[in-house]
C-alpha cells in the first residue's frame, strides 16, 4: 500500500571508500561508461521489443539504444535534470552533448536497469558538515535489461522484477540508471504481487530490522520466563526503527504478549509517525533537556526501567542514556553508523552483568525470507511515499529535518512499473 | 602553568571581555531597589498599566492545609510535551500517576480547537490508561504556562502565545472554557475544570502542601518567574470575594522586568545581541538574563566574540555551530561546569557536538569561566529578585520552593543563590530553597484541591447563619 506520509532509513554500516570502477569479479576487466542522464526511456526501447525487432547480439541492440537517444528532442530539458542531479548527488560534470552508453552486460552476469532506490540518511550525521548520502545506497529495485548468454541454467531473465543483497560497492557507486551485476547470486525476483517500491526497502531497512530482532529475540524470550514485563527500547523513530517495529510484531508479536517496545527520537513528528506503527509507547528524548530529565521521564515510562536497547542513533549520548536506565542483565545493540568513540564503564557493565553488541548483516536466507515475508502480509512495510530522483536533494534535506516522516522512496527515470 | 608576557595579555584581554557579567554588590543592591519599585507599581491601580512588573492576582486564596483529601485530575501544559496527571490526596499524602503525551507541529500551528481536542483526546486516553471510568466526575487543575490575562480562578485569557506555539482562534480567549468544552465531547466522564495556574504557582502551591512556612515560588527553567502571597490591602487591581482569606498569590510575570530601560546597567553587549535577534526584542529582559533558554545562546554569543579575537579555538572552522544561533543548550551549561579536574571530558565532549575541532586545554578552561560566569549573574539575578520579595514579605522564616531545569540540573545554582541572597536580605529573616518536586502537575492538583476543599467550607459556613433566621447573606463583589 502506497500512502501520503514516508519514513527515513538510517544508513546501519560505515561508509567504505570505493573504487570508482568495478572489476568484474572473475578478473575479467571492462570498461564500464556511466553519464549522469536521467534519460527518459521510451516504450519501444525496451528488452523485449527490440528482440522483437532485431535478431541480433547484445552489441548491435546497444548501437540501436545510442541512436535513438540522439534523436530524442527531450535532451536539452534534461540538462537542467542533469544540473540538478549533479549538484544533488555531487556528481562530476557531464556534457550534454556526451553519447549515453550503458554499461555492457558483465561476463556471465547481468545488466539491471535501477527504477527504485530508497532514500537513505544518517540521522546521527546530521550534524556533520559536508555530509553527504549515499546513493544509490543498499536498497535497489529494478528489471533485469540483459543477460550474459553465458550464464548458465539461470532463471534470469529480461523483464524480471528484482531487488539486490546489500553490497558495499554498489551502494557508494553514485547515480546510475543502468547497473552491471556479475555476480548474480546477489539477485532476488520479486513476487508479480509486490511492487518494486515498496521491495526496493527490503534489503536496506527491511533486512536490517530483521537482523536487529533477531539479535534480540533470545534475549527477550529468555527474560520473557522470569519477569512479568520486558520493556525494548528503539532509538530512532526513522526509517529503520519503523522497520524494526514492523519485524518486533512479526518475530515477537505472538507468543510474547508481555513484551513491550517503546521508541525514543528527538522529533515528534517521527515518534507519532513510529505510534501508527504499533509500539506500546513514544519517548520524547529532546536534545534541549537536560539528560537527567530525559532519562527520569524514560525511567517513568518504561516502568521497571529497559531490558533490551536497539540504537539506531547510538550516539555519545544516546548510549550514556541506554546506559542510566537499563537493567541488570540488559543488552544494547548498536546499530548506527556513528563515529562516536566513548568510554564505558566496565566494572559496572559486569557487575550489572549487562552486554553491548551489534547488528549483524543479514544473510541472504534472511532476505529472501523476508521477500516472501512481506509478499503474503505477514510483514507490512512502513509507510512511505515515493518522489521523483530529480527531488533528491529535497527529499533528502525533508527527511533530515522530518518534514517527511516514514520512509521516502525515489524513482528513476520514466519508469512506469508499479509504484 | 609558566605564564608569558603573551598569555598575561590574553588573559587581560579575555578578562575585559567578560568582565561585564561580574556585578559588584553595590549593584545587586540597587537592581533590588528596581524591583522592588517596580512590583510596588504593578500593584498600584494608577501604575499597574504602564508597569513592567505585572503582578497578576491569581485567584488563588489558600495555601494547603495538609487536610485536603480527594481525586483529581491535572493538566500540565507548557510546551510540546504535556503531562495529565492523576492524584489521590489523603492528607499529606499524595498517590500520583501521570503520563506525558506530544503535541506535533501541525496542531501547534493549527486551529485553537485542533490543540484543545488533542489535548482532550489525550485526557481520555489517560484516563482509559488509568481506569478511571469508573468515577463519575472529577476536578482538574489546570497549569497553562503561558502568558494569561486572569479574570477568575478558573477563568484566564491567554493573552499571546510564546515557546513556538502559533494556534488560531486562541488569543484573547478562556483557555478553561476552551478546555472544557473540548473535554465534553472527548470523554464521558465529566470533568470540571475547576483552575487554572501557571507553573510558578503550581510550584509554591505543591511546596507548601509539605512545609507551611512556603510562601514564595521560582521558576527558574526556560524561563523564570515568581509567585508569592500577598495581603489583599496592598493588591489595588481587583477586589475580591471578602469569604475568603485576605491573601492572594501574586503572579509577578517578573521575566519583563527592565523592559522599561532600567536595567541597561547590568546588560551587556552580548544580553544586547541576544534580545535584537530574539523573537520579542526589547521584551522579557531579565528572563533572557536568567532563564535557560537564553543562556547558553549569551555563552555561545561571547565564546563567538572570544573566537574572533583569536583569544580561543585558533584555527576554527566558522561553520561549526559554535556561529549557528541557537545551537548552545543551556544543558551544555551544566554539563560544562560539572566538569572536575584537568581534562575537561564533558567540555571537549561538547565542543565536538558542535563541530570545534581545533581546541586546546586551555580553551577549555576558557569556555568553562566562561559559563561559570554566565551562570553565577544569573543565579545572583534571581538572588536579587527573591530577596527583594523576601524583605517585603517581613516573615521571620520562609520558605521558597523553585522549580525548573536550570535550579534542578545545574550543579552550582543552588549554592550560589543561597549565597547571595543570604548577602542581600535583611539578617533577621531567616530563608530556606527547597525543591518543589513537579509543581506544575501536582500543584494544580493542589490547587483544584484546596478549592474544591474551601467550598465546601464556604458552603457550611454560609447554611449556618441562615439557620439562625434573620441573616442577610453578604453581597459576593466581583
Amino acid at each position: 500500500m502506497k500512502e501520503s506520509t514516508t519514513t527515513n532509513y538510517h544508513d546501519t554500516t560505515e561508509r567504505k571508500t570505493t573504487e570508482a570502477n568495478i572489476k568484474n569479479r572473475t578478473g575479467c576487466s571492462y570498461i564500464s561508461v556511466r553519464r549522469s542522464f536521467a534519460v527518459k526511456m521510451s516504450k519501444s526501447a525496451s528488452p523485449q521489443s527490440c528482440a522483437d525487432e532485431i535478431p541480433c547480439t547484445s552489441k548491435c541492440c546497444r548501437m540501436l539504444q545510442t541512436f535513438k537517444f540522439l534523436a530524442m528532442p527531450q535532451l536539452e530539458v534534461l540538462s537542467n535534470n542533469e544540473m540538478n542531479l549533479n549538484r544533488n548527488l555531487g556528481l562530476l560534470q557531464a556534457s550534454v552533448s556526451s553519447i549515453l552508453q550503458q554499461p555492457e552486460v558483465p561476463k556471465g552476469g547481468a545488466l539491471v536497469k535501477v527504477c527504485f532506490a530508497g532514500a537513505c540518511y544518517s540521522e546521527g550525521h546530521v550534524r556533520r558538515k559536508g555530509y553527504r548520502p549515499r546513493f544509490p545506497g543498499y536498497e535497489i529495485s529494478g528489471i533485469i535489461y540483459e543477460v550474459c548468454n553465458s550464464l548458465p541454467n539461470r532463471n534470469l531473465n529480461p523483464g524480471d522484477r528484482i531487488i539486490l543483497y546489500p553490497d558495499e560497492e554498489i551502494a557508494d557507486s553514485g547515480y546510475t540508471e543502468f547497473l552491471p551485476i556479475s555476480d548474480v547470486s546477489k539477485i532476488y525476483q520479486i513476487p508479480s504481487n509486490m511492487s518494486l517500491a515498496v521491495a526496493a526497502m527490503i534489503p536496506g531497512g527491511g533486512l536490517t530490522g530483521f537482523s536487529a530482532v533477531l539479535k534480540a529475540k533470545p534475549h527477550i524470550e529468555k527474560l520473557a520466563e522470569v519477569k512479568p514485563i520486558v520493556n525494548v527500547l528503539v532509538v530512532g523513530a526513522g526509517g529503520l526503527g519503523l522497520w524494526t517495529l514492523r519485524m518486533a510484531e512479526y518475530l515477537l508479536g505472538e507468543h510474547n504478549t508481555n513484551v513491550r517496545v517503546f521508541v525514543a527520537d528527538s522529533n515528534i513528528d517521527r515518534l507519532l509517525t513510529a505510534q501508527d506503527h504499533g509500539c506500546y509507547d513514544i519517548i520524547h528524548w529532546n536534545e534541549e533537556d537536560h539528560e537527567e530529565y530525559i532519562c527520569e521521564r524514560t525511567i517513568e515510562a518504561c516502568h521497571g526501567g529497559l531490558d533490551v536497547v536497539i540504537d539506531f542513533v547510538s550516539s555519545r549520548r544516546t548510549m550514556n542514556r541506554s546506559l542510566q536506565v537499563l537493567n541488570r542483565e540488559g543488552l544494547i545493540i548498536v546499530g548506527g553508523s556513528s563515529v562516536t568513540e566513548m568510554s564505558i564503564n566496565l566494572n559496572v557493565l559486569s557487575a550489572k552483568q549487562q552486554s553491548i553488541t551489534s547488528i549483524p548483516k543479514g544473510s541472504p536466507e534472511e532476505l529472501a525470507e523476508l521477500v516472501q515475508c512481506v509478499a503474503s502480509g505477514r510483514v507490512s512495510p512502513p509507510t512511505y511515499a515515493v518522489f521523483p530522483v530529480e527531488n533528491a536533494n529535497q527529499v533528502f534535506e525533508d527527511l533530515t529535518l522530518a518534514r517527511i516522516t516514514g520512509r521516502a522512496v525515489l524513482r528513476l527515470g520514466n519508469t512506469n512499473v508499479d509504484n | 602553568m609558566p605564564s608569558t608576557p603573551e598569555q598575561i595579555a590574553r588573559y587581560e584581554k579575555i578578562e575585559s571581555l567578560v568582565k561585564g557579567f561580574k556585578l559588584p554588590s553595590a549593584t545587586y543592591h540597587q537592581v533590588m531597589a528596581l524591583w522592588k519599585e517596580e512590583m510596588k507599581n504593578g500593584l498600584g491601580k494608577t501604575t499597574h498599566a504602564t508597569a513592567d512588573i505585572k503582578m497578576f492576582p491569581s485567584y488563588v486564596r489558600a495555601l494547603p492545609e495538609g487536610s485536603e483529601r480527594g481525586k483529581f485530575l491535572a493538566l500540565d501544559l507548557g510546551g510540546t510535551n504535556f503531562r495529565v496527571l492523576y492524584i489521590d490526596l489523603n492528607g499529606p499524602l499524595a498517590d500520583i500517576v501521570s503520563k506525558t503525551y506530544l503535541i506535533p507541529q501541525q496542531v501547534m500551528l493549527g486551529t485553537g480547537e485542533q490543540l484543545f481536542g488533542h489535548v482532550a483526546n489525550c485526557v481520555a486516553n489517560f484516563i482509559h490508561f488509568t481506569g478511571l471510568e469508573k468515577e463519575r466526575s472529577l476536578c482538574l487543575g489546570f497549569t497553562f504556562s503561558f502568558p494569561l490575562v486572569q479574570d477568575g480562578l478558573a477563568s484566564a485569557r491567554l493573552s499571546k502565545w510564546t515557546k513556538g506555539f502559533r494556534c488560531e482562534g486562541v488569543i484573547g480567549q478562556d483557555v478553561c472554557q476552551l478546555l472544557q468544552q473540548a473535554l465534553v465531547k472527548a470523554t464521558p466522564v465529566k470533568i470540571d475544570v475547576v483552575a487554572v495556574i501557571n507553573d510558578a504557582v503550581g510550584t509554591l502551591m505543591s511546596a507548601a502542601h509539605t512545609d507551611r512556612k512556603c510562601e514564595i515560588g521560582l521558576i527558574l527553567g526556560t524561563g523564570c518567574n515568581a509567585c508569592y502571597m500577598e495581603k489583599l490591602e496592598n493588591v489595588e487591581t481587583v477586589s475580591l470575594d471578602d469569604d475568603e482569606p485576605q491573601q492572594v498569590i501574586i503572579n509577578t510575570e517578573w521575566g519583563a522586568f527592565g523592559d522599561n530601560g532600567c536595567l541597561d546597567i547590568v546588560r551587556t553587549e552580548y544580553d544586547r545581541e541576544l534580545d535584537t535577534y530574539s523573537i520579542n526584542p526589547g521584551k522579557q529582559l531579565v528572563e533572557k538574563m536568567i532563564g535557560g533558554m537564553y543562556l547558553g545562546e549569551i555563552v555561545r554569543l561571547t565564546l563567538e566574540r572570544l573566537s574572533s579575537e583569536k583569544l580561543i579555538f585558533r584555527g576554527i572552522d566558522h561553520d561549526c555551530d559554535l556561529f549557528n544561533r541557537g545551537k548552545f543548550y543551556t544543558k551544555y551549561l551544566s554539563e560544562i561546569e560539572r566538569d572536575n579536574g584537568e581534562f575537561f571530558e564533558n567540555t571537549k565532549q561538547i565542543l565536538e557536538e558542535l563541530g570545534v575541532e581545533t581546541y586546546t586545554l586551555e580553551d577549555c578552561k576558557i569556555v568553562k569561566y566562561v559559563c561559570a560566569l554566565i551562570s553565577a549573574r544569573a543565579a545572583f539575578l534571581a538572588s536579587a529578585g527573591i530577596s527583594t520579595l523576601i524583605n517585603s514579605l517581613k516573615r521571620p522564616e520562609v520558605t521558597v520552593a523553585i522549580d525548573g531545569s536550570l535550579y534542578r540540573f545545574h550543579p552550582r545554582f543552588h549554592n550560589l543563590m543561597s549565597l547571595k541572597i543570604q548577602e542581600l536580605v535583611d539578617p533577621s529573616y531567616k530563608f530556606k530553597l527547597v525543591l518543589s518536586h513537579d509543581g506544575s502537575g501536582k500543584g494544580a492538583a493542589i490547587v483544584a484541591a484546596v478549592t474544591t476543599h474551601r467550598k465546601t467550607n464556604i458552603h457550611d459556613k454560609k447554611v449556618s447563619p441562615q439557620v439562625g433566621g434573620n441573616c442577610i447573606p453578604i453581597a459576593v463583589q466581583t
